[in-house]
């Protein structure tokens, strides 16, 4: 292994790869579930069914 | 209320993410060559684990899309490329973070990034190519043609390291004579790889139903305007 290891502070990149971690997988998700909620709402508005 | 059974693996996956982390941050021994930094490889290489898992998913639909006429196969392909491109991102931008430090530099044009990075165009590529063409079969044989395409990047972007003379390390859990790794470190690291797979897995499943769902509303949609 070459390059910079043991020269630089670790912590703020370990930090920065985990918080983009979170983002996307929490992101990914809470995405999903709202186009579900979308799609289902659609869906019951047109049979009739009223809002859920 | 919509229908919550289809989020439970999801959320356990995540749950169980949560717990890894914790795991990798604070149990595992710290890496003699590299440091602190190393900790990133248990969100990195479970990152590119799925989104090959999301390749091969999309292999295996695009070859049951050219086989029948289900819309359904080209639904699940849809799926798993939306989703193999999000994990592809998260893998070259951890990949990113890692290089810094580790190497000195963000990028570099090294074989293993590069085919990383043609797995991300080629995935978004698919998306482009979805929604260009209108549906029918043209549209299901071109998406399916492509996914074998970003499927075949896979096993080139796995024997990178072995192939070509490049700066990324080389395979440390699947090689021959077993991994040099200690173990806890390993155990660590394939709970995450199960993990993320898990999480990866449910995505594409909970995006498949949204789909179909909203494939139904759109037929419906049509059907009162008739």
């Amino acid at each position: 292994m070459n390059g910079l290891i043991g020269s630089t502070d670790p912590f703020p990149y370990i930090f920065a790869a985990y918080t983009i971690g979170a983002i996307c997988t929490l992101g990914v998700s809470t995405w999903l579930y709202l186009a579900r909620l979308r799609v289902e709402r659609h869906l019951a508005i047109l049979n009739g069914e009223g809002i859920p | 209320m919509t229908n919550r059974k289809a989020f439970i693996p999801l959320c356990i996956g995540l749950a169980a993410m949560c717990i890894q982390w914790l795991l990798a941050w604070y149990w595992v021994p710290v890496d003699d060559a590299q440091g602190e930094v190393y900790r990133i490889i248990y969100l990195h290489v479970p990152a590119a684990f799925s989104a090959f898992l999301s390749a091969a998913i999309l292999l295996f639909t695009s070859l049951l899309s050219l086989k029948s006429n289900d819309d359904r196969w080209l639904l699940t392909s849809r799926a798993a490329t939306e989703i193999g491109l999000i994990f592809t991102i998260l893998t070259l931008a951890t990949g990113s973070i890692w290089g810094k430090p580790t190497w000195g530099v963000w990028w570099t044009w090294d074989a293993r990034l590069t085919t990383t990075l043609l797995l991300a165009l080629l995935y978004g590529g698919w998306i482009l190519l979805f929604r260009a063409l209108s549906p029918g079969t043209g549209r299901r044989r071109s998406c399916a043609i492509l996914g074998l395409i970003i499927a075949l990047d896979v096993p080139i972007i796995y024997k990178s390291v072995n192939w070509w003379r490049t700066l990324h390390q080389p395979q440390t859990i699947l090689r021959r004579g077993g991994s040099t790794m200690d173990s806890d470190m390993l155990y660590v690291l394939l709970g995450g790889i199960l993990i993320m797979a898990v999480i990866s897995v449910s995505m594409i499943l909970v995006r498949f139903g949204t789909l179909s769902l909203e494939r139904e509303l759109e037929e419906k949609s049509l059907g009162e305007l008739r």
